[in-house]
């Protein structure tokens, strides 16, 4: 396994309170494999991300009971020798390309910066590998692009110029978080078919953070729903997208307009009422509880097992694998 | 019969200056837009950005004067409107409820906003329809009292809807009104928009950059791409079979979780054009799969292609046969 990770917490202090902004995340990502990490916002999505980067916020408290990548364990690592790998083992990129660049340097510097941070190659070959690597995301006129600063590019542009400086040093691992999110539809799926080739190239693992399932269904091997902090199913993207065993990935995906989906402007969508509970939460009884359908007496006073589901998809939940919603109710409680 | 609201020819330029000694340059953000919408009626706008949907939106609101072209409203130029009475008729719902609340005033006072300075009805008669109208958006008695820095999102543009609809308006302008939630709130949201549009036979001018939203939500749809209109219809029939290219591959660019295969390859050449240097004829040539060597000299009008209410701007539909 590429990335191994198991009972992930992240603890963040508030005021003499602590928020669990991750509580108990395992997840493992494979050479080659996309892993989507799925969930509204809250639900801990990118601290699980900004924890595996060791960039959490400095107040923030990490544990695990293992953090390897590849041979290395990424829990013992200093604060140095984690800054070595980043950017080289593992590389991520972010929503915003705007903020993730420097408005002062030109694209040519700032991508050589890291390659040079990295290697010991010269000037000029920093430069050849940067303008390399640029055409390889597509960017036509890269000698040119080398040269500009990043106002003066568009929005998905500079979303290319941040995956070229990820894929600079050929990381193992790449997260990417959002990254899609403030394009255009018709450039989102310009960049995703970019990742995906890169990622082909290079038998890369990568971590696709969304709340986007529409996405989800284009590009993942395997689908991690998280919610208020959890991983509440995780399986195969067949297994999760079509079968979804958990209340709140049924509710998810009902809740998409679907195309073809009935009259428009006549139907109503299937939505999960309620919002996602605080962060102070304790861990005594299910966090979906309040927006739950199918809730149980049983639900309030337990924490869900986590159990298998006919798909083979993990579910953290107290109703029984093949639970199946009929007109009269649900069969399948515990 | 009269249409609630007809815009015609809408032609909108800026002027923009480049750089500290650029020379101003004209930027055509909307080009020979009309449009009109029925009582009652949800008209769906989709397009990327720069494609005019914003400043038509600005336009319809009377925030923006337009360079040419007229607006009527009930049959009677915008213009001549009081903007008082103008604002009662055509309400706004934007994109950001966090920028578009007064965060100093409460979920109370927010709502009765419009009552009060429309003058409608004695105080106690206020009190009682903010409160009717807090409940029929779904917001909780307590957040009446809330400021809006205490809701969710989700809260906010629930906030920002009962007041849009709480004088009465016939027209609500919603700009991507879902764009800023997640998926689930977006469900609620979306399904609060249908249920007041029943109750109060508003219409709706519904602005987003999702065609899967605006499939669910449009009676009708138009397709805008750098300031005009592309393709116009019923959204049903659009769906079923679009006619402009550009159309496909909006269609073909939203995912769905019932999807599968990949990334499509969208058949998209080049870059987004720069809207200060407008390609010459069809100004969706230089991208589009099936442009032939007239598209780039000839710019194609807005007809129909035998289907009556159905409008599109090709040289070369897809139509079958």
């Amino acid at each position: 396994m590429l990335l191994d990770v198991h009972d992930l917490h992240v603890t963040l202090p508030d005021q003499g309170r602590k928020l669990r902004a991750v509580r108990g995340v395992d997840l493992s990502v494979a050479a080659g494999e996309t892993l989507c990490l799925v969930g509204e916002s809250g639900c801990g999505k990118s601290m699980t991300a900004l924890a595996l980067m060791g960039l959490l916020p400095r107040r923030a408290e990490r544990r695990a009971a293992r953090l390897q990548l590849g041979e290395t364990d990424l829990g013992s690592l200093s604060d140095g020798a984690m800054s070595a790998l980043r950017g080289r083992r593992m590389s991520m990129i972010f929503q915003e390309p705007m903020t993730a660049l420097n408005p002062v340097f030109t694209i040519g510097d700032q991508l050589c910066s890291v390659y040079r941070r990295h290697t010991n190659a010269s000037g000029a070959a920093a430069r050849a590998r940067a303008i390399e690597v640029l055409e390889s995301v597509g960017l036509t006129n890269a000698a040119l692009r080398m040269r500009q600063y990043p106002h003066q590019l568009s929005g998905g542009l500079r979303q290319r110029v941040l995956i070229a400086m990820a894929l600079i040093c050929e990381p193992e691992l790449m997260i990417c978080d959002e990254p899609t999110t403030a394009l255009d539809v018709t450039t989102q799926a310009q960049i995703l078919h970019i990742l995906k080739e890169a990622q082909a190239a290079r038998n890369m693992g990568m971590i696709f953070i969304t709340h986007d399932l529409g996405v989800v269904a284009r590009i993942a091997d395997r689908v991690a729903v998280m919610y208020a902090g959890r991983v509440v199913e995780e399986g195969t993207r067949e297994a999760v997208l079509r079968q979804p065993a958990h209340p709140y990935t049924r509710g998810l995906i009902a809740s998409v307009p679907k195309p073809g989906g009935g009259e428009p402007g006549q139907t109503r969508l299937a939505s999960i009422a309620g919002n996602v509970p605080a962060f102070h939460q304790e861990d005594a009884r299910c966090p979906f509880l309040s927006r739950c359908l199918h809730r149980m007496d049983v639900c309030a006073t337990t924490p869900p097992p986590v159990r298998q589901a006919p798909a083979a998809q993990r579910f953290a939940c107290h109703l029984l694998p093949g639970w199946t919603e009929n007109r009269t109710g649900v069969e399948g409680r515990a | 019969m009269t249409m609630l609201l007809e815009a015609r020819d809408l032609t909108h330029v800026y002027t923009i200056r480049q750089g500290l000694l650029g020379r101003p340059a004209p930027l055509r953000a909307l080009d020979n837009v009309s449009l009109s919408i029925k009582r009652g009626e949800i008209l769906g706008i989709v397009g990327e950005s720069g494609c005019g949907k914003s400043t038509l939106a600005r336009i319809l609101l009377g925030l923006e004067t337009p360079t040419s072209g007229t607006v009527l409203l009930e049959g009677r130029p915008v213009g001549d409107y009081p903007r008082r009475e103008r604002a009662l008729a055509v309400q706004p719902v934007f994109q950001d409820p966090y920028g578009s609340l007064n965060p100093s005033m409460s979920v109370e006072e927010l709502i009765a906003l419009p009552l009060h300075v429309h003058g409608i009805g004695s105080r106690a008669e206020r009190q009682k329809r903010t409160a009717t109208m807090a409940d029929q958006v779904g917001l909780p008695r307590r957040a009446l009292a809330a400021r809006p820095g205490e809701l969710s999102g989700g809260q906010r543009q629930r906030v920002a809807i009962a007041r849009a609809l709480v004088a009465g308006p016939r027209l609500v302008i919603c700009d991507e009104p879902t764009s800023a939630l997640d998926v689930s709130v977006q469900a609620q949201i979306l399904n609060l928009l249908l249920d007041l549009r029943a109750e109060h036979d508003v219409a709706m001018l519904f602005i987003s950059h999702n065609l899967s939203v605006i499939e669910h939500m449009a009676d009708r749809m138009m397709v805008m791409y750098l300031g005009r209109v592309v393709e116009t219809g019923p959204t049903r029939a659009i769906f079923a079979r679009p006619h402009h290219p550009y159309t496909t591959v909006l269609r073909d660019a939203v995912f769905s979780p019932q999807d599968d295969g990949g990334v499509p390859d969208l058949g998209l050449r080049g870059n987004f054009p720069n809207a200060m240097d407008v390609p010459s004829g069809c100004v969706f040539h230089p991208r589009c799969a099936s442009a032939q060597p007239n598209c780039s000299t000839v710019e194609p009008m807005l007809k129909t292609h035998g289907e009556d209410e159905r409008a599109s701007a090709c040289h070369y539909p897809l139509i079958a046969g």
